[in-house]
């Protein structure tokens, strides 16, 4: 066994370590990148029915729009969307929630778990069924936002217990 | 046309493997790994699984590469170890072993796009038919997920809540 060591752990540190990075690119980027993150997301989710996409792929673009914030420092993330990591938790349990609920409702009105054509919309089964299916993927896009968010959150804790 | 696409595809990815058994550095493995699932991304969507080479965009080029950056920040540069011979040896034998057996196994699996395959002629067929009729939706891989095969996706999705609890629970700030 033989031990890699290139340069000292002292003047590696502040590269790997994941620390913001107060520079002008990476504002620039991150900005419009941020924002056009989430506009996509938004378009994959409630496009879904006619292009690829759904819920999994919009939770986590929504996802990395939050976690690229990360490497701006705090002071530059005004106005953007953060997420902690209650919140996290929290959004992943409430998609998770939500998406059961979206089957619960149907079994109250005598259908079948999960059939969505039971929803009291007052329309026909079919456009029924297509709106149920947005809303279980809403359900399903918060939970996979969440629950990267929570996996993000704990892999960057900083205060680790040896 | 597609097949010299996909030979250049084969070639680009078979490159970076052999790449990623040669590079010693953390941060190279990352990189290459990310540019892998890019091209994975492309060979996908060559065989029409658009759905499945979207997913493997976000996730395989985006999110596991945001974590294996989060992770590097954890790694002591002075605690990784290169294997020695003797593991080389075994893990050699076991990745072989592995590859043959992958090999074989693909070469049991019916003709790529063949109508007559088993998966072809069970319920899918109702599902490709049914997916306007049933509930409006163009896109049969949306209607199976979210519909036909609803439950499956919710217990997935809850399968994935935990493996974050667990995540949280092992690798979370103590309070």
């Amino acid at each position: 066994m033989t031990v890699d060591r290139r340069g000292t752990s002292s003047e590696r540190e502040p590269a790997m370590r994941n620390r913001p990075v107060d520079s002008v690119m990476v504002n620039v980027v991150l900005r419009p990148l941020v924002a056009s993150l989430q506009l996509m997301a938004a378009y994959v989710l409630v496009h879904g029915h006619y292009s690829p996409g759904g819920g999994f792929q919009s939770g986590v673009l929504l996802a990395a729009a939050v976690f690229l914030l990360d490497f701006v420092p705090r002071t530059e993330r005004a106005g953007f969307l953060t997420v902690s990591e209650r919140g996290a938790a929290i959004l992943a349990s409430a998609g998770v929630l939500g998406a059961a609920v979206v089957g619960l409702v149907p079994m109250a009105y005598g259908a079948s778990f999960l059939d969505y054509a039971a929803l009291p919309f007052g329309m026909e089964p079919a456009a029924t069924r297509s709106l149920g299916i947005l809303l279980f993927e809403v359900g399903i896009t918060f939970a996979v936002m969440g629950v990267i968010l929570s996996i993000f959150h704990s892999l960057n804790a900083e205060d680790l217990e040896p | 046309m597609n097949a010299l696409v996909a030979l250049l595809l084969g070639l680009t990815v078979t490159g970076i493997v052999l790449a990623l058994v040669r590079v010693n550095n953390l941060l190279a493995t990352m990189a290459l790994l990310s540019a892998l699932s890019g091209f994975l991304v492309l060979i996908f969507a060559l065989l029409g699984a658009v759905d499945v080479a979207f997913m493997e965009a976000v996730v395989g080029v985006g999110v596991s590469t945001m974590f294996l950056m989060a992770l590097l920040g954890r790694v002591d540069p002075d605690r990784v170890f290169r294997a020695g011979p003797m593991s080389r040896v075994w893990g050699g034998i076991v990745a072989s072993t592995l590859g043959v057996s992958l090999v074989y196994g693909v070469s049991l699996l019916p003709t790529f796009g063949d109508p007559l395959s088993p998966a072809s002629k069970h319920v899918a067929r109702d599902y490709v038919a049914g997916a306007m009729r049933d509930m409006e939706t163009p896109n049969v891989v949306t209607a199976v997920l979210a519909d036909y095969r609803g439950f499956d996706t919710l217990i997935e999705t809850t399968v994935v809540l935990a493996a974050a609890m667990a995540c949280v629970l092992l690798l979370g700030r103590r309070p």
